[in-house]
């Protein structure tokens, strides 16, 4: 195995994502992605982020990858722990050996985590919604408030268009019957910005496997798999001024998904819905010395679980209203405060609480951050102080920043705490919750350094970090005489390395290689008491080893790319005497040909994966597809610069 | 890493060998008085729901020690989703896994699988027929009994029971059906024509019957689990139906005594001394204690034998030997406790997750 870290090592040591948002990926396929306005990068909050390891996706890939859910989007491009139940199932992220409840996922700055059961499912969003998708290992409670323990996923739909107008229409056809559709619509004036993007999918994901699990090993065909989703997301850009402008967004989408029986089970007669709405109004401004943004949003989800076997049938509806005042103020050149007041109402509809429930968070946080133009060095501290129904938590902060060993690297450094607010269902499910929850408290240190040095020809990154991420009073349920009640007893201690790296090298005029790969060692175990039984035991479902390479050679339109992933083996049991779901490597493979006409661009890719047809399993007994095709089509008409009003 | 799992496979199956081979007539032996021992029971890990790690572990008497993960390790799959009760019949186990939908057979003494039975909707208990064919209770969206034939594994007839059917017992020419209400309320036991393969009538017993045994009159008693159905909003009782014992007549038609357990508290399993003469109900999710029952004078013992919450529990059929078993969780291992007859505990031992039923080996020897 070591001898396996070391090439990984060594692998990951010359190669490298494009790891930052200045793009120098040649032409792009949609304009949007240019504008730099409500970028990721450039908000306030994220501005005051020293994570020593963050990673954003280029948004050429995401734009390339608009067929995908984000699920397979993060799954083929990151080295992230994703578990996922079955294809096409839930899917859910854990960053730095920490829960799947502790990523905080952000959408326009507007919370997507369920206030009910705090999780998101990465399977539900489409990637032909996002433009921007940026990954912080480690929480920042302080940033990014609850929920953010493990680490923070930031995705974001731009809303600016230039002026003129685009279209593009995607088209993508898989094996096991998996069709997918979507249409964007893009029209900008010098004071409008409008943008529709619709999709929808159908899916059998009825594929062929060996069922191992069962009596005489038969060959069968996965039934009670079927996907069908279909959505819209609208936004709407008005400049006000000069500097002011007002943002509508409305994402909508329904999923309705039949959910399979487990490689050891006969037949399941499970089927699950989810109808999703989110809803965003901001206004910002950008003045010299002041940067503002009012924001107000409103997220529902409602889950429709039926089980004919288990004659369950439940209907489960949350909803957050959330609002944000933000305030970026240049006081000194360099220097820079940041204040932001967010307020949450949070409400719950179940069968499974005695009423309805609605809560009200109000936090507000301070940060500053100084950083010298030379770029040699650079400091950033913020604090948060949250009100849950009027009670103060407890205060979060971070500190961190960056100092320019020698030229292209840089030496990174960052504490920070981060905590997660019980959830709906811990605190009020009808007898079972326990009111009496403290919120889970993280403690995060992490070093890094980062080198980047970008050129015309060649170009490399590296980042390579170590971490440390104490969690406590983690809320786990457990038995309590006839019933079981969540409490906050469990602590776990995770630590690691993460590395990533990447190069590009233009070989000639029509000629480049791009390589890029990361490495991932997460040790993530319980702590606390050193006589139970789970102590110094890691986390179920938590590989040790991750590894991701994509290496892609380019001639003029034509682009060849391939993936490597590698997931270690994962224990499935608390006390790690099961034997554990085996280690599994996948390979992609996929080629891209353009072909422009004036103002329109055709893109089709053709990708096989699963290459090596290899059998494995992301979460235990949830059988996943083998060898794989799938056929995209992007074309898309761009008119800008011509409309005139 | 290869060598320590080869040996490791030798090491149980020299294991499992010596577990069972006090299970093996012995040919030669002179045919003098037989006596019934029992070398030892196997306990059912349900584990948890919607996982598939259920599994089976052996307690040996000789040995004194338990074995456990004893399907995947000898079969080299997992057992599946939700092991409800294992039931042996002839030289075979037949392992009922509820929310795998299917019956998973083994040989026996070995535990090598021999082929599952499916087209079953969420079985759960088993109940040997005179006629060489065995009877599976259903959890159906309406409830069923299942009569299989051993030989090719396959469904004879299905037939419509109560709601959310439970143990099941023989008399005569008749089954005996317990309609434990399932998700809902039932309390009727249904009686079935073994002949015609119908169910004749409906018994109407205390709410929810679980469970049945027979004493030393040969009476047949079934236990009822009550029912309590509470407010949503303010969580308060709306109905409360006790938990009780009732003796049903020698004929099958009704009901000659009943007696009254508690309120609040719900009994899953009723189980019986050697003699026949002492009955025992408790285990069942949240339930404090085994009591012992004496169905000759209909009265029940109100301080309980063993003071504690089991899961699932059971009499050695032989020795009067209590096997109780604990799932503190259904994350980490369960556990499995041995008491005297007069309740006094022997000794404990690590099982797998959820252990829920026992079922003795016994021999002739």
């Amino acid at each position: 195995m070591s001898r396996f870290i070391f090439f990984c090592l060594l692998l990951t040591s010359f190669t490298c994502w494009a790891g930052n948002r200045v793009d120098n990926d040649g032409p792009k396929p949609d304009s949007i992605i240019n504008l730099k306005e409500v970028a990721i990068v450039s908000s306030s909050l994220h501005s005051l982020n020293t994570s020593s390891f963050q990673l954003t996706l280029p948004s050429k890939l995401i734009s390339k990858s608009s067929g995908l859910s984000l699920q397979e989007l993060l799954g083929a491009n990151t080295s992230l722990a994703i578990n996922q139940y079955g294809n096409g199932g839930l899917s859910t992220v854990s960053i730095r050996g920490a829960g799947s409840g502790h990523t905080a996922v952000l959408w326009n700055g507007i919370s997507l985590q369920s206030p009910m059961n705090g999780g998101v499912n990465f399977s539900l969003i489409p990637a032909i919604l996002l433009d921007e998708v940026a990954i912080s290992h480690g929480g920042q409670g302080s940033l990014y408030g609850s929920g953010s323990v493990g680490g923070t996923i930031q995705l974001n739909t731009l809303a600016d268009v230039p002026h003129g107008m685009g279209v593009t229409f995607v088209f993508n056809a898989g094996s096991f019957s998996n069709y997918f559709s979507g249409l964007k619509l893009n029209f900008g004036s010098l004071k409008y910005a409008l943008s529709l993007r619709t999709f929808w999918q159908d899916a059998k994901n009825n594929f062929e496997y060996l069922n191992y699990a069962k009596y005489g090993h038969p060959i069968e065909k996965l039934q009670h798999n079927t996907l069908t989703q279909y959505g819209a997301l609208a936004s709407f850009l008005y400049k006000i001024t000069n500097n002011q402008q007002l943002t509508l967004r409305a994402w909508g989408q329904f999923h309705n998904k039949d959910l399979p029986p487990l490689m050891t089970s006969e037949i399941s007669k499970q089927n699950e819905k989810n109808s999703d709405l989110r809803l965003s109004a901001d206004w910002t401004g950008n003045h010299d010395q002041i940067q503002w943004t009012l924001q107000s949003a409103f997220v529902s989800n409602k889950n429709h679980f039926v089980d004919s076997i288990s004659l369950t049938d439940a209907v489960n509806l949350g909803k957050t209203l959330q609002n944000r005042a933000e305030l970026t103020w240049f006081f000194i050149p360099q220097h820079r405060i940041v204040f932001q007041l967010l307020h949450l109402m949070e409400q719950g509809e179940s069968d499974n609480y005695s009423n309805d429930i609605t809560r009200h968070r109000i936090s507000f946080m301070a940060g500053y951050r100084f950083a010298p133009e030379n770029g040699k060095y650079s400091l950033a501290a913020s604090g948060r102080e949250e009100m849950v129904e009027g009670n103060f938590k407890q205060p979060t902060f971070s500190a961190g920043g960056s100092l320019r060993l020698v030229r292209y690297l840089d030496f990174q450094a960052n504490i920070s705490k981060s905590y997660r607010i019980p959830t709906l269902n811990d605190l009020y499910w009808a007898v079972w919750g326990n009111p009496d929850l403290k919120p889970e408290n993280g403690l995060n240190q992490d070093i890094g350094l980062h080198f980047n040095r970008k050129a015309d020809v060649f170009s490399s990154e590296l980042n390579l970090s170590v971490f440390n991420n104490d969690v406590t009073n983690w809320i786990i349920w457990i038995p309590e005489g006839s019933i079981w009640t969540p409490k906050n007893i469990r602590k776990v201690h995770g630590r690691g390395l993460e590395s990533k790296t990447a190069l590009k090298y233009n070989i000639s005029n029509n000629w480049s290689i791009d390589l890029s790969g990361s490495y991932q060692y997460t040790k993530t175990t319980q702590a606390g008491d050193k006589d139970a039984l789970a102590y110094d035991k890691q986390l179920i479902y938590i590989p040790k080893h991750k590894v991701a390479v994509n290496a892609s050679i380019g001639y003029k339109e034509i682009q060849l790319n391939y993936s490597f992933r590698y997931t270690g083996k994962r224990y499935i049991d608390e006390l790690n005497i099961e034997k554990p779901l085996p280690s599994y490597s996948l390979n992609d493979l996929s080629l891209i040909s353009d072909f422009s006409i004036n103002n329109s661009k055709l893109s089709i890719k053709l990708s096989v994966n699963n290459l090596f047809d290899i059998d494995y399993q992301s979460v235990a007994w949830y059988p996943m597809p083998g060898r794989n095709y799938l056929i995209s089509l992007i074309w898309s008409y761009n008119n800008f610069n011509n409309l005139t009003h | 890493m290869i060598f320590r799992r080869l040996l490791y496979k030798t090491a149980l199956l020299i294991a499992a060998a010596t577990l069972f081979h006090a299970c093996d007539k012995d040919d030669d032996s002179e045919p003098t008085v037989t006596v019934t021992k029992a070398t030892g029971f196997y306990v059912t890990n349900e584990g948890a729901y919607g996982n598939s790690n259920s599994e089976l572990s052996f307690y040996n008497y000789s040995e004194n020690s338990v074995t456990n993960n004893l399907f995947k390790s000898i079969n080299n799959r997992p057992l599946g989703d939700v092991l409800q009760s294992m039931t042996i019949f002839g030289n075979k186990g037949y392992l009922v896994l509820n929310n795998s939908a299917k019956i998973e057979v083994v040989k026996l003494p070995s535990l090598k699988e021999a082929g599952a039975i499916t087209g079953l909707v969420a079985p759960r208990y088993i109940t040997s027929l005179p006629n060489g064919k065995i009877a599976v209770s259903e959890w159906n969206s309406q409830g069923t009994v299942s009569i299989i034939d051993t030989n090719t594994l396959s469904v004879i007839k299905s037939i419509p029971v109560g709601t959310g059917p439970e143990k099941m017992i023989v008399k005569g020419n008749y089954l005996l059906v317990a309609n434990g209400g399932g998700y809902t309320v039932d309390s009727t036991i249904s009686v079935i024509d073994l002949n015609s393969l119908t169910e004749v009538r409906k018994i109407k017993v205390g709410y929810n019957p679980k469970d049945f045994e027979v004493d030393n009159n040969g009476t047949i008693w079934v236990l009822s689990y009550g029912y309590v159905t509470y407010d949503m909003i303010t969580w308060e009782t709306i109905h409360l139906k006790p938990s009780s014992i009732s003796s049903i007549s020698s004929d099958l038609t009704s009901v000659t005594a009943t007696v009254k357990i508690a309120d609040q508290t719900h009994p899953q399993y009723l189980e019986s001394s050697s003699d026949k003469k002492t009955l025992y109900y408790g285990g069942g999710y949240g339930f404090q204690g085994i009591f012992k029952f004496n169905p000759s004078t209909k009265t029940i013992e109100n301080t309980p034998l063993i003071d504690k919450a089991f899961y699932g529990f059971a009499v050695n059929p032989v020795t009067n030997e209590i096997v109780g078993t604990e799932a503190p969780s259904f994350t980490l291992p369960g556990k499995i406790y041995r008491y005297s007859n007069t309740g006094v505990e022997i000794a404990n031992y690590s099982a797998g997750i959820g252990p829920n039923n026992i079922v003795f080996v016994t021999v002739q020897e």
